[in-house]
């Protein structure tokens, strides 16, 4: 590496999303945004990766070096009226909950696990979210980015709502896993706190797979369903044009997993499905919006609310409380919320 | 390269259900959509900016995939089509070549709506579509002004949105995957690599691949379960604010439209009763600067509405200053704004708890004004759309630009892009599809010029001054009719430095380059 960077540290185990020890990359701090782009264009593709919180566990290619980005990176700033939050890529989702908090905003749709998760990481590990899981992921709540491409140039998605202007080039950057170059900022949609109800939730028992599958189809904007930890066998499925499921089907028949035949016509009808049991999946099933869950029936389900407004979660809770009773699911009184 | 050959090379080839045509009315009809600037021009006697060299309908999948092989083996450009409704000049085919439409693309898989998916195929029309899904029990949710000539190939490739998007989403919330044709005549799915890319192809209008089918989500259709009511709100701001605090709240109605005072005032939620004029009768005696100090500095609308009518009626005669006249009536008017909420769900009782909540949260802010207006605005949702033809044939110009912004910024851009067009034009506006974070603004405005020419250059300079404006502000300058020929400018300043990524998007899915050539970031600066 050359003169405008300087190795300052070596990685703690924590900071390697590698799964095997090749050897250790080295972490190199560039003295200025402007260095980084000049080293980006000499270094072969994806021998330099940004470092982000180490937290992936799923990362195939270990790059000869990383670079921190955190000093050089302008501070948050918040938008109370819009509830955004503009991020630095380095920061990590528990430092930029307590800045929301301060507004009287929250992120906490985010899994608890993203505490040490940076917003850079993430977004450069998020697919597109599967089509149930579409408004929890830190990918959905991403309105805007700013990032660096290879060349140094830069390129900025900006920050309103919603936009007609061509093709998400966002798609150079999400899910790259830094190989295309640096997520420098983003913006982040959050939640008014207070707002979010006081976890309405809802024990049940489902009398078959269809009934979750018609829950799901209901009321799927409108709420998170849960298979609670007394369930037996969660089912997974296990996108085939993912990089890492190899890795994760061989990491899952470890802890005891089996393979499965498929449920449904899903499509592309490659996929890989498994049973395994649910303490060993709970983890995993948070790990990544690639998989979707599906709890076998008979299975108790905790619904909880994802609306934000208390009247509406009330409403909610009323109907699907009606309509899961008249979609044949029964109430299940010994699973804790 | 004859044309005639590559008709005849496609007839051999082609499904029996698709046509192949070089005739002059296919040519004509082919070389334009409906952009307001096409109107004008073809208006003033000016020809079409190129017509395509020949029409194809695809009858099948695989005569997409044939047309794009042949296109490349005689090196022309291939502008897919859907139903022509698109605003911008998206699919002119500026470099002539194949116009390649899609309607008759019509695979349509139920097989999965009880999961929530439909496959459809993207020349469906969203009318027909809509019918064909609420006949199952489902609906799309996706219902633009231009829902009965329109496509599902031509939202997804523009970005669309409908007017349920603050309940539905756009139609890039809709869709979970599609299949195209590249540039090099393969067919792909979006999520058959290890990258999802969805969302390259979505608002790609034409030059990432010619979008075949997609895989969308559905819902059960409302059959009665549809509430509207409508608020009275002061100001613009306050209307804003209440919008604001429901959505952020995490209510999620239907329909949720803010009129400015003008729209609020035309839009028939207040019946002024006919009151005296105390402007003189002769529009030649109208100001053409400011307003004069012997106008009140508000009328009501008994004393708005004659005045308007005349102003109106001047405007369509296309009388000077009658543009400003009429922005200066629109800013006495002390008419307040409308708020129009709507929710629909798939049941009566779903509706009505969720109804309960919104109506209660607006009520608690605002002066209700029952169901009526909204009731009113369902009636007739579709007709402002279709009123621009005789303003067009009166000799003016018209035309809607929808921008969005962040919630703190969005009543500074309406007062930002009204006084830029101003001095050009009369402008009012709407605030619709609201979101979290921001809404839209959807902007109408009209005017007219001394001759054909000067009608031109003006609506340009409107253009001009109103996306500057709006760049300015660093907000989105288009947030649902897509890009084209009109926008395409401001690309830049919603994306910057989006153009190597496009360069390299396109370098990997249509390395020649022949799928709507010059469009989206090639057009030149
Ligand atoms: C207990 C646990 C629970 C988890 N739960 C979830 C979950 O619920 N959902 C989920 O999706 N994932 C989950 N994960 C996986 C992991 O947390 C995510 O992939 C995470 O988002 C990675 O972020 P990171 O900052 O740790 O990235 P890292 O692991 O440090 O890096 C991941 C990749 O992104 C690159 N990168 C880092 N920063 C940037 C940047 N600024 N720009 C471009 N590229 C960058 C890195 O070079 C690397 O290639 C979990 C992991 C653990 C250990
Ligand atoms: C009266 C009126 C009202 C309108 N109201 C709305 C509204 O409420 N909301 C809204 O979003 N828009 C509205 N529009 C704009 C217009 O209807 C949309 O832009 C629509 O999405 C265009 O669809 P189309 O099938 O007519 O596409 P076209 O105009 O034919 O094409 C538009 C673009 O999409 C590309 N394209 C079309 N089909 C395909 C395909 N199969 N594969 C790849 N590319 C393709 C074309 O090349 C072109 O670039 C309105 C238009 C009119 C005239």
């Amino acid at each position: 590496m050359t003169d405008r960077w300087q190795a300052t540290r070596s990685l703690t185990p924590a900071h390697r999303p590698w799964p095997i020890a090749a050897g250790q990359p080295t972490l190199f701090v560039p003295a200025s945004l402007e260095a980084l782009a000049i080293e980006l264009q000499r270094a072969p593709a994806a021998a330099l990766l940004p470092l982000g919180g180490g937290t992936d566990g799923l990362a195939t290619t270990q790059p000869d070096a990383l670079y921190q980005l955190d000093h050089l990176l302008q501070p948050a700033s918040v938008d109370e009226a819009s509830a955004t939050l503009d991020l630095p890529a380095s920061m990590t989702w528990g430092a930029a909950q307590a800045i929301a908090t301060a507004y009287g905003l929250t992120l906490t749709d985010l899994p608890d696990a993203f505490a040490d998760a940076t917003v850079g990481g993430t977004l450069a590990r998020a697919p597109w979210q599967p089509v149930l899981h579409h408004s929890a992921t830190a990918r959905a709540r991403c309105i805007g980015i700013s990032a660096m491409l290879l060349t140094g140039e830069r390129y900025h998605y900006k920050t309103a709502s919603r936009t007609a202007s061509g093709p998400d080039l966002r798609t150079h950057f999400l899910g790259r896993a830094g190989a295309t170059g640096p997520i420098l900022r983003a913006t982040i949609e959050a939640s008014r706190e207070g707002h979010l109800p006081h976890d309405l939730s809802l024990p049940l028992t489902a009398a078959s797979l269809q009934a979750v599958i018609g829950l799901q189809r209901r009321f799927g904007r409108a709420l998170r369903l849960l298979p609670t930890p007394a369930a037996a066998t969660i089912r997974l499925r296990l996108r085939s044009d993912r990089p890492e499921t190899a890795l994760l089907l061989d990491a899952l028949v470890a802890l005891g997993a089996q393979h499965t035949t498929q449920l449904t016509n899903e499509r592309p009808a490659a996929d890989r499905w498994l049973t395994l049991p649910f303490a060993e999946a709970s983890t995993l099933i948070e790990a990544t919006t690639e998989l979707f869950c599906l709890a076998l029936g008979p299975t108790h389900l905790t619904v909880a609310l994802r609306k934000s407004h208390p009247p509406i979660a009330l409403a909610n809770h009323e109907l699907i409380r009606e309509g899961l009773l008249g979609a044949g699911f029964t109430r299940h009184s010994e699973v804790s919320q | 390269m004859a044309v005639a050959a590559l008709v005849d090379e496609l007839r051999a080839s082609l499904s029996a259900e698709a046509t192949v045509t070089a005739s002059a009315t296919a040519k004509l009809v082919y070389s334009r959509d409906s952009w307001p600037r096409l109107s004008l021009q073809a208006r003033a006697g000016q020809r079409a900016i190129s017509p395509p060299d020949l029409v194809v309908h695809a009858g099948t999948v695989a005569d997409v995939v044939e047309v794009v092989r042949a296109a490349g083996r005689h090196s022309l450009p291939v502008v897919p089509f859907g139903a022509g409704s698109g605003v911008c000049g998206a699919a002119v085919p500026i470099k002539g070549g194949i116009s390649l439409d899609t309607k008759r693309l019509l695979d349509l898989d139920l097989s999965r709506a009880a999961d929530g998916l439909i496959c459809v195929g993207a020349g469906w029309i969203g009318q027909r579509l809509e019918h064909e899904l609420q006949r199952h029990g489902y609906t799309l949710g996706h219902f633009p002004s231009s829902i009965g000539c329109s496509t599902v190939g031509g939202y997804l490739a523009t970005r669309s949105a409908g007017q349920y998007s603050t309940r539905f989403g756009k139609i890039e919330d809709m869709v979970v995957s599609l299949r195209f044709v590249d540039g090099e005549g393969q067919l792909r799915h979006t999520t058959e690599g290890p990258l999802d890319t969805t969302q390259l192809l979505v608002g790609s209008e034409g030059m990432l691949g010619v979008i075949v089918d997609a895989w969308l989500r559905v819902e059960p259709a409302a059959t009665s379960g549809r509430l509207f009511r409508g608020y009275w709100c002061t100001s613009v701001s306050q209307g804003l604010e209440a919008m604001r605090r429901a959505i952020q709240a995490g209510h999620q109605p239907a329909v949720f439209r803010l009129y400015d005072p003008f729209d609020s005032f035309i839009s028939g939620a207040r019946k002024a009763e006919e009151g005296e004029l105390l402007l003189p009768t002769d529009p030649q005696q109208w100001p053409r600067k400011k307003a004069p100090s012997w106008l009140p500095a508000s009328l009501s609308p008994a004393e708005l509405k004659p005045r308007l009518m005349t102003a109106a009626n001047e405007l369509l005669s296309r009388r000077p200053s009658a543009t400003h006249w009429l922005n200066i009536l629109a800013s006495k008017a002390e008419t307040g704004c409308l708020l129009i909420a709507g929710v629909e769900e798939a049941s009566d009782e779903d509706a009505a708890l969720l109804g309960r909540a919104l109506f209660d949260d607006l009520g608690s802010r605002l002066q209700d004004l029952g169901p009526a207006p909204g009731e009113y605005w369902f009636a007739h949702r579709h007709d402002v759309s279709f009123k621009m033809a005789p303003i067009l044939a009166a000799g003016m110009f018209v035309d809607t630009m929808e921008v969005s912004a962040p919630w703190h910024r969005v009543a500074a851009l309406y007062d930002a892009v009204h006084a830029a067009v101003e001095n050009e034009a009369f402008v009012m506006a709407h605030f619709s599809h609201a979101y979290t974070s921001g809404c839209s603004i959807y902007f109408t405005f009209a005017g007219f010029g001394a001759d054909e020419s000067d009608c031109l250059a003006r609506y340009d300079r409107v253009w001009k001054a109103g996306l500057s404006a709006v760049a300015a502000f660093g907000a989105a300058t288009t947030h649902h009719h897509g890009v084209g020929l009109l926008k395409a400018a401001w690309l830049g300043s919603d994306q910057p430095g989006g153009a190597p990524l496009f360069a390299a998007a396109r370098r990997e899915i249509d390395p020649a380059g022949i799928l709507n050539p010059g469009k989206l970031w090639e057009v030149a600066p």
